[in-house]
């Protein structure tokens, strides 16, 4: 640190000038003592008034000998004193732009009660520099409290005291005044809430300086609603509950009753109601909903807020949750035990990600019984169960040769519809009671299939018994499910090395927007090859048709020539990787780097394009559009439907890798959307994702004056804790220690003639004396 | 329904008749005629009791022939010793059960009779190596595939337990030293083919009950095993919450 100009006194002390060591010293004493002792008795014989007068003599010559010997003199120095210094610790964290105690802003009469300190500190002058720091997130320099403005984001006093112990060593502070509303939303607010002000000793005690602090108050907590604490967890699973917990203070009065909000996107998911009571300030909310879709969200919780609220932002709080599938969790409802069932329920077992629930008929009404019910280890089909009360649990339900209209379905079927349109994945398989000859035609579940049905008059219209080996249409060359290789030719080649299937459902048709990945080579219905393998979908729901029995074929016949089940695997796991939508089949992706950007932080946009045949599609055109989202008043009107509103376009071509990567800075803060759109093989695709920006106020989370803060400060310090208008005078500080000696001159007693002449005249005089009466 | 709808719904049990489920008897060592029309009885029991439609005529395959893999489920009954397999026939065997097929071995060799026995376990070593049979305890799915039983039931008594090797988590071996299928053979005058020892049509019911669990096992696996676990895995996970009403709620 600096050191200011020496200002120069005179100091004046008695020394000794001699530097005999502590040992040296002891045995002189020692031998003055043992001469006094020896004189003493060698005049005992005489009389008491001749024996005083030269044991007087002696202990004087051995007095003066022995000053002699110490060098007794008058030091005189001219001595710098350098001044230490004060701190003046000012918090302009955004809560001092609040009112105090009078209309102005806590830090305009935190300054306005500094200025009033002129004369303290021209006094200080001599002994103390002054030094102003403004303080929020931490401490910095300014030449005057004048430069301050109330825009710190955060409130964090024990840092700020921190850095000033590392800018000064303990010697060099005199003391630390601070002027603050304490309201700290760092570790020394939370040390005094919770009582433990070890940390809090620690800091100011490295200070080595008393700290006073000056609270701005007030004492009366501002009107304010705040959303003080939200817990969620970044990643939640889709299906399964959600819980969002959050905390919401109300402070200055009473107040109405204030409508809570909680929003995915745009969509409100649930509303509550504030109510107030009296000697209450923090108010805790549990929302709780169940995500029926994998993907991000910007979730918007928001409190109304107070007709005189100075502060708004804290009412509302944007956050972004990744939803994420856990197991795949299918239902396999099987007709009657076959081989067909037999190889894909071990598929499906085999498989980690997929929780599996099957339910086989094992007996049908025609059944002979000839056993009791308790020999049989039968249970009854819980129809109710799996189709009302569990059925939206199901990601993928599994229809396996079965009879529907012989278990009073019929009232189910109108949901398990539904479940497809949400975005539940269903496959049928074939067989004698599946397809037409299952009688699905005009039912609910044929709105889904992507294969047209008649209920057919004739066995031979329903079913075909033939062997056959099916061919890989041009949709199913491209199509993820009939991927069994990368490689086109392979791909192909593999097909056609499959063991043949046996038997075919017929059906009329396919469904439009269907694709049809397999077909009959030589079977033709309706003027196309009778289809084998087809996808298709209704509303968020994926459905797959695979019209034989006996796929598994693929997986047990495909080991007689030494080869093995694995294209029956990739089949079945292409198949359910594209009933959940995994995103890698998707044909474009965006994706932001960051859930949450800070204010002011650049957003980075990866593109990726696929064309038809999977491959990144280079050189595709994609027009990337973000939108924000816009609330009508900032955390006045919850109710208000937020719009949105787009705040940038670009149009460019995806590179060699099929990526485009966009960078762009959002202009505030706020929940975004960031979407993208292309083509790829003449349909138009298109994906999106979303982000939040967030200036992430701490400070306003918590903006009620504390004076506790403040006072724990003081106590742990050895300062004293003011009120904003106290002087400065009586405040206790440290005088300045350092201190330089300029000059310095010593003026030995022993040098002058006094103490020659006593020198030689006291041994003299004991001389005469003692041969006067004898002793000599 | 059907009927009202003027349907007419096919009597495959399958779409192709050819893929009903089926087992083929191995041509060894003249067991594959041993107990005539017993496979048949069994498969049709099986139809008439589950909702099984089973392939009632079962094919006579050597252990050596590919068509081994037209067939999940395979029989060998045996009466006594026999000569060791041809290696391709090992080979073919192993990669068979390694595949998903089920091989049901029953000794139908006269009391006392050892070879047989000596026989089944030498190729099944030279099969599957490594892999011993193993004694089936008595809570197996095959005891509960679909009745309940609590032993393993046959024509006759000699071991009280079934045996068998497991591959992954299914028993792809099941051995049954009790003459099984001896119990169904019926002769062409209608009655059964050969007694039962100790004797009784309790005994009989029981081994055809025994017989159709094989079946049902060999369709199913552990499907009854895991019935177990449903409602543990229904629970799991917690999809729904208390109804969430966009109306003001207190």
């Amino acid at each position: 640190m600096d050191e200011a100009a020496a200002t120069g006194t005179e100091v004046t002390r008695w020394v000794l000038l001699s530097d005999w060591g502590p040992e040296t010293l002891g045995l002189v004493v020692t031998l003055c003592i043992a001469v006094v002792a020896l004189a003493a008795w060698n005049v005992r014989a005489l009389s008491r008034p001749r024996r005083a007068a030269l044991l007087a003599l002696r202990v004087l010559t051995v007095l003066m000998l022995l000053a002699l010997f110490l060098q007794p003199g008058r030091r005189t120095e001219n001595v710098s004193r350098v001044r230490n210094h004060v701190v003046v610790l000012v918090d302009d964290s955004r809560s001092m732009g609040l009112p105090g105690e009078r209309s102005a802003s806590r830090l305009e009469e935190a300054r306005a009660a500094i200025e009033a300190q002129g004369g303290a500190r021209s006094a200080w002058a001599s002994d103390h520099i002054i030094d102003f720091y403004g303080v929020s997130e931490r401490a910095r320099p300014v030449q005057g409290p004048d430069e301050l403005k109330p825009e710190g984001d955060a409130s964090r006093l024990l840092v700020g005291l921190s850095e000033i112990g590392q800018r000064y060593n303990s010697e060099a502070l005199a003391a630390v005044l601070v002027y603050s509303d304490g309201a700290d939303n760092g570790a020394l607010g939370s040390a005094v809430t919770r009582g433990e002000l070890g940390a809090v000793r620690d800091v100011v005690g490295r200070l080595g300086a008393p700290v006073h602090t000056f609270f701005t108050g007030p004492d009366a907590p501002p009107r304010d609603v705040a959303i003080t604490q939200v817990r969620y967890d970044e990643f939640a699973f889709v299906h399964n509950a959600v819980s969002i917990e959050a905390e919401i203070t109300v402070t200055g009065g009473d107040t109405a009753p204030l409508p809570v909000t909680l929003r995915r996107d745009d969509v409100v998911l649930a509303r509550r109601v504030l109510e107030a009571r009296r000697g209450e300030t923090t108010y805790p909310f549990v929302f709780e909903f169940v995500p029926d879709k994998t993907g991000k969200a910007v979730f918007t919780l928001e409190v109304g807020g107070l007709p005189d609220e100075r502060i708004t932002d804290n009412n509302r709080r944007q956050f972004v949750v990744r939803v994420i599938r856990d197991k795949i969790r299918a239902l396999q409802v099987v007709g009657r035990p076959s081989w067909d069932e037999r190889f894909l329920r071990q598929l499906l077992k085999r498989n980690p990600n997929v929780d599996l629930i099957s339910f086989f008929i094992l007996r049908t009404a025609g059944s002979l019984t000839l056993a009791s019910q308790e020999e049989l280890s039968l249970i009854p089909f819980p129809t109710d169960e799996l189709f009302r009360q569990q059925l939206g649990s199901f990601d993928v339900i599994f229809f396996q040769n079965f009879d529907w209209s012989a278990y009073d379905m019929e009232p189910y079927l109108e949901g398990i519809l539904e479940f497809v349109r949400r975005g539940g994945g269903f496959v049928m398989t074939g067989g004698d009671r599946s397809f037409a000859s299952g009688l699905y035609a005009n039912t609910p579940i044929a709105q889904f299939l992507p294969v047209q049905l008649r209920t057919p008059t004739s066995a031979a219209e329903a079913l075909d018994a033939g062997e056959f080996r099916p061919r890989l249409t041009e949709a199913g060359r491209n199509h993820p499910i009939t991927r069994l290789s990368l490689a086109r030719d392979e791909n192909e080649a593999l097909w056609a090395g499959l063991p043949p299937l046996r038997g075919l459902n017929l059906v009329s048709g396919v469904t439009q927007g269907s694709a049809v990945l397999l077909e009959h080579p030589d079977l033709n219905r309706g003027g196309a090859p009778a289809p084998v393998v087809v996808a298709g979908g209704l509303g968020s729901g994926r459905v797959l048709a695979v019209l034989t029995d006996t796929s598994w074929h693929w997986d047990f016949k495909a080991a007689a020539d030494g080869g093995d089940n694995r294209h029956y695997y990739r089949f079945y796991g292409n198949a359910m990787r594209w009933l959940m939508k995994d995103p890698a089949l998707e044909p474009v992706r965006v994706e932001a780097d960051r859930d949450r950007y800070p204010l002011g932080a650049e957003a980075t946009f990866q593109v990726r394009v696929l064309g038809t045949d999977y491959q990144p599609a280079k050189g595709a055109r994609v027009r990337v559009e973000v939108t924000r989202q816009v609330f009508a008043t900032a955390g006045t009107a919850p109710e208000a439907q937020p719009v949105s509103e787009q705040a940038f376009e670009v149009t460019d071509e995806t590179n060699e890798q099929g990526e485009l990567v966009v960078r762009w800075r959002p202009p505030g803060d706020g929940g975004y959307a960031v979407k993208v759109f292309t083509s790829v093989g003449g349909v138009d695709v298109r994906d999106e994702d979303v982000f939040v920006v967030s200036a992430d106020p701490v400070e306003l989370r918590q903006i009620e004056a504390r004076r506790d803060t403040l006072e724990a400060l003081s106590a742990q310090s050895g300062g004293r804790f003011n009120a904003l208008g106290a002087g400065w005078g009586a405040l206790e500080r440290n005088a300045p220690r350092v201190s330089r000696v300029h000059r310095r001159s010593d003026d030995p007693l022993w040098a002058g003639a006094p103490w020659l002449v006593l020198a030689v005249l006291l041994p003299t005089l004991e001389w005469l004396l003692r041969r006067r009466w004898g002793l000599a | 329904m059907a009927a009202l709808l003027g349907a007419v719904r096919p009597a495959h049990a399958t779409v192709s008749p050819e893929t009903r489920v089926g087992a083929a008897l191995l041509d060894i060592g003249g067991g594959a005629t041993a107990r005539p029309s017993a496979v048949e009885q069994l498969l049709w029991e099986t139809s008439k009791r589950t909702s099984i439609q089973a392939r009632e005529r079962p094919a006579v395959l050597s252990p050596s022939s590919p068509g081994l893999f037209e067939w999940p489920l395979l029989v060998w009954i045996g009466v006594g010793e026999v000569p060791p397999l041809e290696p391709a026939a090992v080979t073919l065997l192993g990669r068979w059960v390694r595949a998903g097929g089920l091989l049901f071995i029953d000794d139908a060799s006269p009391a006392g009779g050892v070879g047989f026995d000596a026989s089944v376990r030498r190729e099944l070593a030279r099969a599957l190596p490594g892999r011993p049979l193993k004694r089936l305890s008595s809570d197996h799915t095959l005891f509960r595939s679909f009745y309940l039983l609590e032993k393993a039931y046959g024509r006759i008594e000699r071991a009280p337990a079934l045996e068998g090797i497991d591959h992954g988590e299914r028993t792809a071996v099941v051995y049954s030293r009790n003459d099984l299928l001896g119990a169904f053979g019926r002769d062409p005058g209608g009655g059964w083919r050969l007694p039962m020892e100790p004797g009784g049509d309790r005994q009989r019911e029981m081994a055809l009950r025994m017989g159709i669990n094989l079946v049902m096992y060999a369709t199913c696996l552990d499907y009854k095993r895991d019935q177990v676990h449903v409602t543990e895995i229904l629970r799991r996970r917690r999809w729904t919450v208390e109804p969430i009403d966009p109306n003001i709620e207190r």
